[in-house]
Order: C-alpha cells, then structure tokens, then sequence
C-alpha cells in the first residue's frame, strides 16, 4: 500500500512525462513575457504612489522594517525649507537620516517590494569624505557616487526610482531620499531662497523635505486640472457619489484582531511578522462593479493606483497596436476637508497601512483594502499640514476603465464613500 | 534583455512539464492548467524579483500555483470557466484506469470540489499544516479543516482508503492500493 502523497506523486511524474516544455515556452513564451513587461513597466511608472496588483496582497502599512522604520513622505529629519512643487511633494517616496558613528556608515534603501533582492546598499568609510560612498545595487554591482557642490549625489536606481544622497555638512548624518521615479528628477527638492515657509529648523541643514506653502488657501486644484479622486484637490459634490457604472458600495469597521486575522490569512511569506496593528479599529473599503461593466473583460486591479493613469500601460490605447482588451479597477484611501481631497496615501514607499485585495465569486468583481493606520498612512497635500490630517475625514475612493482590443477607451468612472463609525 | 527573462525562459522550457503536472492534480484537465500555470508565471516574474537561480524561480511559481487556481475560483468568469472546464475534467478523469492506478486518483480528485481538491493536494502532496494551507489559500483554517474532512472521507469510499488529514507529517495520511482498481 502506498500514501496518497505516494499516489500524487506518482501521478505528477506521469503527467510530467506528457508535458513539453520546448513546446510550452514556443507556444506561451512570448505571451507570458510580454505580460510580466508590461507589469513591470507598470510599476516602474507607478504614479504619485500608486502600486499596482493584479491578484494577492500588498503590504503598504504602519510597520516597522528590518532596516528601519519608514518615515513617510512629509520627511524626517532635519527640516528646512525647500521648494516643493506638486510633483516634487508627490515623489518622494522614503527619507532616512544615517548617523555616521565611529566615521562610518552602512545602509540599506528598500525597494518597492518587502524583498532583500530589491533592496541597495549604501556603504559610506569615515576615510574618504565626499568620495568613497558607495551604492551597491540588488546584484551585487557596485557604484561610486559623485557628489557635486552642495553634497549632493544622485542615481537612477534599476526600478526607476531616484534616490538622492546628501552630506549634511558639519552633521554626522546622511540623508537618503529615495523618489518615485526617474520622470521627476528634475523636480528634485533643493534648498531654495524662495522658500517662505517659517518652519522650525533642528540643526540639521540642507535636509530637503516638502514644507507646507505659506497659505493653506493655496488651492492644488486651482493649479491644475483635477478629474479623479486620487489626486489631491478634487472636489466630492457629495459624501457618497460616483461618475459612472461603479460604486463603493460600502466601508466596514473590522476590530483589530479582526482585521490581522484576515490579513494574515492573505499572506504566506516571512514578512507577514512584519505586520503591525495601531490597535485601533480598521475601516475596510468593500468595492464592486457592476456586472455589467465586468463583463468578459480580463480584470485588473490596482491598489492605490488611478486606473486613468496605470490602465493605458497594461492595456494601450488606439495608437498601440498591441492594445489588449481589459478592465482596469483601482482602490484607495484618501482624506478630505471641507469636501476636498487633502491627503493621500503613499504606497509605494514603505508602508502605511495594509491592502488586499481578491474576488468575490457571488456575481461581482469585488476588492477589500485595509486601511490600517490613517493617522500615519498619507502625505499631505501640497498647501496642507501634515499636522491637520489627524481631524481629517477618510474617504473610500474607486475608479475603473475599459479598454477595447482596437484601443479604444471607456471612462475613467469613480466613485467615493465618505467613511463614517456607527 | 532583462536579468529575469533568461531565468523565466529556463523554468518555461526546463520546469514546465513538472508545473503543469502539479497544476493538473489541480485543474483536472490539461488547457486550465496551462492557463494557471501562464497566470503563476505572470504573478511570479512580475514583482521585480530577482531571482538567483532557476530553482528559487520554480519554486516560486509552483507556490503561485494554487492560489491562482482559487484566484480564478473567485471571479465570475473564471468560475463559470472552471466549471466548465471541470465538468470536461471530470468525464475525461472518470472514463478509465491505467496501470499504475494515477488515473483513479485523478478521477478520484476530479469528484471533489475545487477547494476542497486544492486543500488535499496541498495537504498530502505539499506536505503543509493546516494553518500553512489557510494562508496559501485565502481560506480560515476551520474552513480548511472542513474541506480536508469532507474531502477525506470522500476519497477514502473512492479508493477505499482510511484518510485522517489530521495526523502530523510524515506520517501516513491516507492509505490507499498501490496499483490499479480498488480494494
């Protein structure tokens, strides 16, 4: 007699011996790699801190990480002032501050996964001021930085993301500002005699992080047109609404055992032990589409992201003669204050909050997000303090596009919920 | 070309065969596994990993690979695919025996429902607890303990077998006749 295991094995071996896999890789090869591509150029492209996800979970929250815990986007540090244009405040992703201890210093920047591949190390000798630090990327390639006159160097790291690495002068301390991606280098934030903002500054001087304007009346959506409730400055005409055939059909309270419980159960990896709760009741946006609007199309969902601005990468338009059809779907937090959106999450720096995110089989294509900690979770808006968002409301945001194998393009519709407790 | 393009290149034409048969124990049918096995692929070498070796990237698909299979479970289309797809399986599974007794299991794994197939295949070929199946599966572990009952008791009338799914590992599981037909 034999185990089942044995059984399954040796039923593995034989279908293994049908298979092959010259003509698995001829027939699918292609197909496959040109969706891992276009993934992958997707989260290169990852806008003001969306990530994307097709199925799984993604971790974005309040925890602490091995190298450190993860400052958000408003920086840490010293604080002095810098010229912050929308785009700058939007890009920067991470900031540390590095002690140089003993006339040295060794880091590590995450990347955009919880993963050691991804992760660069910087390594800085007390010997060898302004010339000897050294990046060293996931593979093992080293690279010597340049500084230029203001202690200042700058690499494209390989996911796209700048990172700019500082020498306080007269400072034991180095500064590490990693931003979303290499489009945005040239708004990369600089000591600035423009710079009005009274801030209280420690010592610590030539620290760049985004400073709020001088008047909080300053309107980002004067500035620009905004459309979507992911950006900042939107405007709800209501507490509950949407532009087209989706809704947010409705946020739910988990307690916090609650929500770790579900949470764990998503995750399988070594980084689950990462997951950290504030304790505090956990709002979950419950997301739907119409089954209407799902019909055949392949469904895409993205944590965080505007399917207006990631879609297009995944599917094209009318001018790419690859345009696939599909339906693109993202989810989000945001705050709001007097109706207008004033902060949003970061995620694709280290994390403040926990998403996840799968399918319901009862008729609708559905996501849950996890917002875990709202206090800690999002940046504020250019004109807004930091400071104000602890009052602010949360709001459930949504939107979804369509995308037809000729290019042609359906939407963006969203939809919002303003979160309220029983 | 990118660093993970060889590496995805080497698993598709090297491990493939071994994937697609461990997909099959799930799916049943050939085309499904096919499929799930290009979404694990696509899950796998997306999220910028660098993969050291061919082995670490196999062993990350084949990981993909039952979560895919419920992933799919869960959205409408993909559903009412599988259904379909399982009603095919399952005839095809339950039409005959071979030698080595591989196509009773089949048929006998063809005859339970989806989850419930993935918990045992992930239970006794994987070699994982219960709480390692919840988590791999989205599923609460009372769940899984409930499929894996049910699912045992199945199998042990199909290949008349006693089944406890609640032994440790390395222990027998679920005895069943080595070679054809049932006892």
């Amino acid at each position: 007699m034999n185990t089942l295991q044995e059984r399954l094995g040796v039923v593995v071996e034989a279908d293994a011996a049908r298979f092959s896999g010259e003509e698995f890789a001829d027939a699918w090869g292609g197909d496959v790699a040109g969706r891992v591509k276009r993934r992958r150029q997707v989260r290169a492209a990852a806008y003001s801190g969306g990530t994307m996800l097709a199925a799984g979970a993604l971790v974005i929250g309040g925890v602490k990480l091995p190298w450190g815990t993860f400052a958000g986007p408003a920086g840490v540090g010293g604080v002095d002032c810098v010229t912050v244009t929308p785009s700058a405040a939007e890009s920067i992703v991470y900031t540390e501050t590095v002690a140089i201890e003993g006339g040295a210093a060794s880091w590590a920047i995450p990347g955009r996964e919880l993963e050691e591949a991804t992760r660069y190390t910087l390594t800085y000798p007390s010997d060898r001021v302004e010339r000897g630090v050294t990046v060293t990327s996931p593979d093992g390639t080293p690279l010597e930085l340049e500084f230029d006159a203001t202690g200042e160097a700058t690499f494209v790291g390989e996911d796209g993301r700048v990172v700019v690495v500082t020498l306080s002068e007269g400072e034991n301390s180095i500064l590490t500002v990693v931003k979303s991606n290499a489009n945005e280098v040239q708004a990369s934030p600089s000591a600035s005699a423009d710079c009005v903002t009274p801030t209280p500054s420690p010592a610590v001087s030539a620290m760049p992080s985004p400073s709020p304007s001088p008047s909080p009346s300053t309107s980002w959506s004067d500035a620009q047109d905004v459309s979507s409730p992911f950006q900042c400055g939107f405007e709800f005409p209501s507490s509950v609404g949407s532009t087209g055939p989706i809704a947010v059909e409705a946020v739910e309270w988990f307690a916090p055992e609650a929500a770790e419980e579900r949470i764990r159960s998503q995750y399988a990896d070594p980084e689950d032990a990462l997951l950290q709760l504030s304790g505090d009741p956990v709002p979950v946006l419950v997301f739907s589409t119409t089954p209407s609007w799902a019909s055949e199309r392949e469904e895409w969902i993205l944590i965080g992201g505007d399917p207006a601005v990631e879609g297009v990468g995944l599917f094209g338009t009318s001018n790419d003669p690859a345009a696939t059809a599909g339906l693109v779907s993202g989810v989000q937090f945001v705050l709001e204050s007097a109706d207008k959106v004033i902060a949003v999450p970061d995620f694709t720096a280290l994390p403040s909050g926990v998403a996840s995110q799968y399918f319901e089989s009862n008729g609708r294509a559905s996501a849950r997000i996890y917002g875990l900690d709202l206090t800690v979770a999002f940046a504020a808006c250019p004109g807004v303090d930091q400071a104000d968002l602890a009052g602010a409301q949360a709001v459930a945001v949504a939107g979804t596009q369509g995308f037809d194998a000729d290019g042609t393009i359906e939407g963006p519709y969203y939809a919002w919920r303003f979160i309220t407790r029983d | 070309m990118a660093r993970w393009e060889p590496v995805l290149e080497q698993v598709m034409r090297e491990r493939s065969p071994r994937l697609l048969s461990y997909a099959v124990l799930l799916t049943g049918n050939d085309a499904e596994a096919e499929d799930i096995l290009q979404d694990a692929l696509v899950r796998a070498f997306s999220k910028g990993r660098t993969f050291e070796n061919v082995n670490l990237a196999e062993a990350y698909v084949r990981r993909a690979i039952p979560s895919v299979f419920i992933d799919r479970l869960r959205t409408r289309r993909a559903a009412r695919n599988a259904h379909d797809k399982q009603v095919v399986g399952l005839e095809e599974a339950v039409t005959g025996h071979d030698a080595d007794g591989a196509m009773d299991v089949r048929a006998a794994l063809g005859q339970l429902p989806p989850r419930e197939r993935a918990c045992i295949v992930l239970r006794f070929y994987d070699d994982l607890t219960v709480p390692q199946i919840a988590a791999r599966l989205s599923l609460a572990e009372g769940t899984v303990k409930r499929y894996l009952a049910d699912a045992s008791a199945r199998l042990a009338v199909l290949l008349g077998t006693d089944a406890d799914w609640r032994e440790e590992r390395d222990t027998v599981r679920v005895v069943a006749p080595a070679k054809g037909g049932r006892r």
